[in-house]
């Protein structure tokens, strides 16, 4: 085991050591070199500034519209630069009160000094001056060379891959480790059970929220129309989205939908009540309910819905952060809608198949820690009422149309808590995971999810956070692209998410069969599985593999999210504790940080922590989806052919977005 | 049915979320802006933002050309630079009964004196050290030592910038052509107005300052303590004030402020006084248009009646890209109804309108306006720059043409500066966009019209 964990080490080293080298042998001497930037509505030209470590920058600017900044955060420089002025106003962002200098070249040095700074290739400049509705997106990059991140993470990605096949090589079946049981929370800490049995639990945790809604929409649609201002806009697509991606969801699953406020007032009008139950009699439920109850279309249940409306969202929600008041619109959208369907439809009927969030969340509950299931099957197998499905005096219906006998996955419940109310048997568990997540899909709906989602995760990287203008012109309807150019942007990300990459996948996971098909071993698995009954893998269709290989790709997709708001979140932090002070950007200041100046967290790290993420989920993704193969084939050599394409299109994936977020 | 207590105190902070929270927030606004409830519903129901793009007929105003003005450069000629004039102000500076300019020139960072001396000279001087990005200058023997001193308001950078680089500097008169600068207020939001006025009923002068800022802007006041040591006194804190004059508009005999906060919030503010410094916000008037483009104001009694309205131009297009006119722009007066209640009158359009000045151009004893504009269709060689409505003595205004060239008019003042009896115009220029082929620095355009030559009437 040592032994194995020092040539693990070794081969780090090496893989990262030789890349190094070649990366150091290969960058050229410092030079002198005069770069003129001209800023515009929304980038530079050029967009990205390569230097070499040492090179001697003359930096002189020019706009070619209204007034820009030049914020490179890491040099300490925010030049402000003026229409048909060649002189520009330069000052240190980290001593904002010291008076600036006026000069008409910045002279710089490429690379950072320290340590730490020997380490720095990517800076991000980016724009200090409010130009227009999309001024949070400008921004380019400073690359210096040598690209430590660069070759180094490229390194580390050969390395992990040689790494999982010798692991695979020498694992035995001896070495397989039993998973470990859940912790049962509400079992361990009883005020936490009292809690959870608690009626007016989920009113309470949701009015706060709800507040805040409220508090949202209305500075949307009154305060200041500037995105960074607005507390609409920094607690909508900064801080929820943020926390959902990089907390709530890889932690609590889908505790978020507990406490979440857009469908709550359509539940409260549903049901009729707050915080008590109505008993009572109305079509299979045990619970008494307003509006006509109908249900669901079937033709329209599935994630398919809410995966469009996810689509759309996504694709809008560049221009919408720019737009205080769209941002407010859209969601007084969701809550009309909410409201609506709750009288139309049984149950949360616009959670389970309308909510754009919840196909996000949904999908990636999967891998969250937090999670509601039974204690002892045989309890639920002998409970006749099911009232944690029908509801009773006690606890409403589940409004996502659960049983908790059935419950094996977070995908589908929002942890409401009426179960925890309505069993008469004590035997729902609030429960904390420590073994592998459950990890299968249902559908071929679920699949795409899994697809469309890993595919946006990265086209927002590829456009929202570009150095190029180009890229994030397209996503912009606010002031740059038209409507028609916008459609055939949209229309073309959907046939990529919707079409190329789920074809690329199925012919992977065909592709997959096939090798592991040819086989003697893997012949011998297609009669009989583990338990000795009929194996279905070499009998099943290439589409039941594809769903079966799928869920592989959550890892790296959840991944691919954090890395996008990781960067949002730390280039905007001071401007969320601004806007929280002035939430509607009329002067008040409720804590004593509206008139902060902007200084991102950390921003050399920022590409650092991105490439940490992306080379943990893309481990983690690998390790998933042989595991998975593992799980219905017992040769290894068989197994790893089974995933091997699959985990080509993964590994060429995170090699370019490696290659895009380290920029070479 | 019987309804639990946890029902009643659930519904209840229910309703204090639903209901109490817009509520409060509504009366804090309507507390804030002296508006009442209906009127800041209206206004914030019905606004909205919106960039139609100007036709091309609309560059023209239509109306018949009289021509009566001669235009003579005064000062330093414009040379290789692109003049960025700011502000300017006629005034006999040196005393000697003839009027003078002082200029903002915010491309040398720097006020100078245009001295008429002897009378149809001008000579331009530098005065005090450089004042980067001065926005405004107006006279006021600050100091009162009989002299005419300078107060400038120091933006840093014209251009959009969010930094403390604001400041309240005063240029004080040493006699003799010399000027020091003074800094009453340093590292405080960009300054674009500084006026005087004895705010606090003791004798002295304090100031109304205009802070544009950017993001955050505000409004505030400096109590002079003497010996050059003010306290501050917050107004408001909300971004792109442009004018803050000082005057009694509300007529009960102290001196009120009032203040055009321009960006987004597009919206007039009286600050009364109560005589001794304390002031009540009220709001007179406020856009429902988000992109309004509020460029100036100026206080005078346009109707004649006795009490002081409010000349307002609209033409701002800084933050167009390109930056060009928009339909909307133009003039209108807010006219003194008494109670500080003020009643919108739309006098024309205009586009690129960015300051009026209410004179009696005809001498035909009522008051006309004269406008400059900075942001017209400037690719147009027909694009107005400057224009004139005239005034038919009964609040009736027909607007005639002026002139196209050269564009770019950022201020205008007028004043009879060669004492014939006729007022006349100076206006400023500032190209910080193209086309720079019709530029100005500061013109002076003397008022001919006894031997004025009517053009033809304009159909649009």
């Amino acid at each position: 085991m040592l032994r194995r964990g020092i040539l693990y080490i070794a081969l780090i080293f090496v893989c990262i050591g030789v890349t190094l080298f070649v990366e150091w042998l290969t960058t050229p001497s410092p030079s002198t070199r005069k770069i003129h930037l001209e800023a515009f509505r929304y980038g530079t030209s050029p967009a990205i500034i390569r230097a070499n470590r040492g090179d001697q920058l003359i930096l002189t600017f020019s706009t070619r519209d209204t007034g820009h900044s030049f914020f490179l955060q890491d040099y300490r420089i925010d030049a402000k630069i003026s229409p048909a002025s060649e002189t520009i106003e330069v000052r240190d962002p980290l001593q904002p009160t010291e008076p600036p200098a006026y000069v008409r070249e910045i002279h710089l040095k490429a690379g950072l000094t320290g340590l730490w700074g020997n380490l720095v290739s990517i800076s991000r400049f980016r724009c200090h001056v409010y130009c227009g509705p999309m001024h949070g997106f400008e921004q380019g990059d400073l690359v210096v060379r040598p690209n430590w991140l660069l070759v180094g993470s490229m390194g580390l990605l050969l390395a992990i891959v040689i790494i999982g096949w010798l692991r695979v090589k020498g694992e035995t079946h001896e070495t397989k480790t039993i998973a470990q049981p859940p912790i049962d929370l509400n079992k361990r800490f009883v005020l936490l059970d009292r809690l959870l049995k608690w009626r007016p639990l989920q009113f309470t945790c949701t009015l706060p929220v709800l507040a805040g809604l409220m508090v949202m929409v209305l500075a949307g649609l009154l305060g200041t129309k500037v995105g960074g201002r607005n507390v609409a806009v920094m607690l909508t697509w900064i801080v929820w989205i943020s926390m959902l991606a990089l907390f709530l969801v890889p932690l609590g699953g889908r505790i978020w939908c507990m406490i979440c406020p857009l469908p709550v007032l359509g539940e409260y009008l549903q049901r009729g009540a707050t915080t008590e139950v109505r008993a009572g009699k109305r079509g299979r439920f045990g619970n008494r309910f307003f509006g006509s109850g109908r249900h669901w279309p079937r033709a329209l249940s599935g994630p398919w819905l809410r995966l469009c409306f996810f689509l759309i969202l996504g694709t809008l929600s560049a221009s919408l952060a720019g737009q205080p008041k769209w941002t407010a619109i859209t969601l007084m959208i969701m809550v009309v809608a909410g409201i609506f369907m709750s009288l139309v439809w049984e149950l949360r009927s616009f959670c389970r198949y309308v909510c754009p969030v919840a196909a996000f969340i949904s999908a990636y509950s999967t891998v969250g820690r937090l999670m509601v299931r039974k204690r002892a099957p045989k309890v639920c197998r002998t409970c006749k009422d099911k009232p944690c499905f029908k509801g009773n005096a006690t606890g409403w219906a589940c409004p996502y149309g659960l049983m908790v006998a059935r419950i094996d996955r977070n995908a589908d419940c929002g942890m409401c808590t009426e179960c925890f109310k309505s069993c008469p048997n004590d035997n729902v568990s609030f429960a904390w995971r420590r073994g592998p997540w459950t990890d299968h899909f249902r559908s071929y709906g679920e699949a795409w999810q899994a697809i469309v989602l890993l595919v946006l995760a990265i086209a927002y990287s590829l456009t929202v956070h570009s150095p190029w203008p180009v890229m994030r012109d397209m996503v912009n309807i606010v002031d740059k692209t038209s409507l028609p150019e916008f459609g055939l942007f949209f229309t073309s990300l959907c046939a990529a998410a919707l079409g190329f990459v789920p074809l690329v996948f199925w012919l992977m996971c065909g592709l997959g069969l096939w090798l592991s098909e040819g086989t003697p071993k893997a012949n011998n698995r297609s009669s009989t599985n583990r338990s000795g009954s009929q194996n279905r893998l070499f009998n099943a269709s290439v589409g039941r593999i594809f769903k079966r290989t799928l869920p592989a790709l959550l890892p790296l997709g959840l991944a691919l999210w954090a890395v996008f708001f990781v960067e949002t979140i730390m280039a905007n932090m001071t401007f969320i504790l601004l806007s929280f002070s002035d939430p509607f950007g009329w002067g008040w200041d409720l804590f004593g940080t509206a008139g902060m100046p902007w200084i991102q967290i950390w921003p050399s790290k920022i590409p650092w922590i991105q490439v940490g993420l992306i080379l943990a989920g893309v481990t983690l993704s690998f390790k998933k989806g042989y595991r998975l193969w593992n799980n219905e084939i017992e040769v290894k050599k068989n197994v790893l052919r089974g995933f091997a394409p699959t985990a080509v299109i993964l590994l060429i994936m995170t090699g370019g977005m490696l290659i895009y977020f380290t920029h070479y | 049915m019987r309804i639990s207590k946890s029902t009643i105190v659930s519904l209840l902070a229910l309703l204090a979320v639903l209901i109490g929270i817009p509520l409060a927030l509504i009366t804090h606004e309507t507390g804030r802006t002296g508006q009442s409830v209906g009127e800041y519903l209206r206004r914030a129901i019905s606004k909205a933002g919106t960039e139609r793009p100007l036709k091309a007929t609309d560059v023209h105003v239509p109306g018949e050309k009289i021509e009566f003005l001669e235009k003579i450069p005064i000062g330093d000629p414009v040379g290789d630079t692109k003049p960025w004039i700011t502000h300017l102000t006629i005034v006999d500076l040196d005393q000697d009964g003839l009027k003078d300019i002082v200029v903002c020139d915010a491309k040398r960072n720097q006020i100078s004196w245009i001295q008429q001396n002897p009378k149809g000279t001008y000579h331009e001087k530098k005065i005090g050290s450089q004042v980067r990005g001065p926005a405004h200058v107006i006279p006021c023997d600050i100091d009162k030592d009989g002299d005419l001193d300078l107060l400038v308001a120091k933006m840093g950078m014209i251009f959009p910038n969010n930094d403390k680089i604001g400041a309240v500097v005063v240029l004080e008169n040493k006699g003799g052509g010399q000027f020091t600068n003074r800094v009453l207020a340093d590292r405080i939001a960009r300054v674009t107005d500084v006026e005087p006025g004895d705010l606090d009923g003791d004798g002295d002068i304090d100031l109304a300052v205009a802070q544009f800022g950017y993001d955050d802007g505000e409004i505030r006041w400096l109590e002079n303590k003497g010996n050059w040591q003010f306290d501050s006194h917050n107004l408001l804190n909300l971004s792109g004030t442009i004018h803050t004059p000082v005057c009694d508009i509300d007529g009960d005999g102290d001196l009120d402020i009032v203040a055009l906060v321009s960006q987004e919030w597009e919206e007039i503010y009286v600050f009364e006084n109560n005589g001794k410094g304390k002031f009540k916000p009220n709001m007179i008037y406020g856009s429902t248009n988000e992109d309004f483009g509020s460029s100036g104001i100026s206080v005078v009694d346009l109707d004649l009646d006795g009490d002081l309205d409010i000349l307002y131009t609209n033409g701002d297009a800084f933050d167009y890209i390109p930056p060009g006119p928009r339909p909307w722009h133009g003039v209108q007066w807010l006219e003194n109804r008494g109670g500080l209640k003020f009643e919108y009158h739309r006098i024309g359009d205009f586009p690129g309108a960015y300051f009026a000045n209410a004179v009696d151009v005809d001498k035909d004893g009522d008051l006309d306006i004269v406008v400059v504009s900075a942001f017209n269709k400037w690719d147009d060689p027909g694009a107005q720059s400057m224009i004139w409505f005239e005034n038919n003595g009964k609040m009736g205004f027909t607007p005639h043409d002026l002139a196209s060239d050269p564009t770019h008019l950022l201020v205008l003042d007028t004043a009879d500066m060669d004492g014939d009896g006729w007022v006349d115009f100076v206006t400023g220029g500032m190209h910080a966009y193209p086309p720079f082929d019709r530029m100005s620095r500061v013109l002076l355009w003397r008022n001919r019209w006894p031997e004025r030559k009517a053009g033809v009437k304009e159909k649009k």
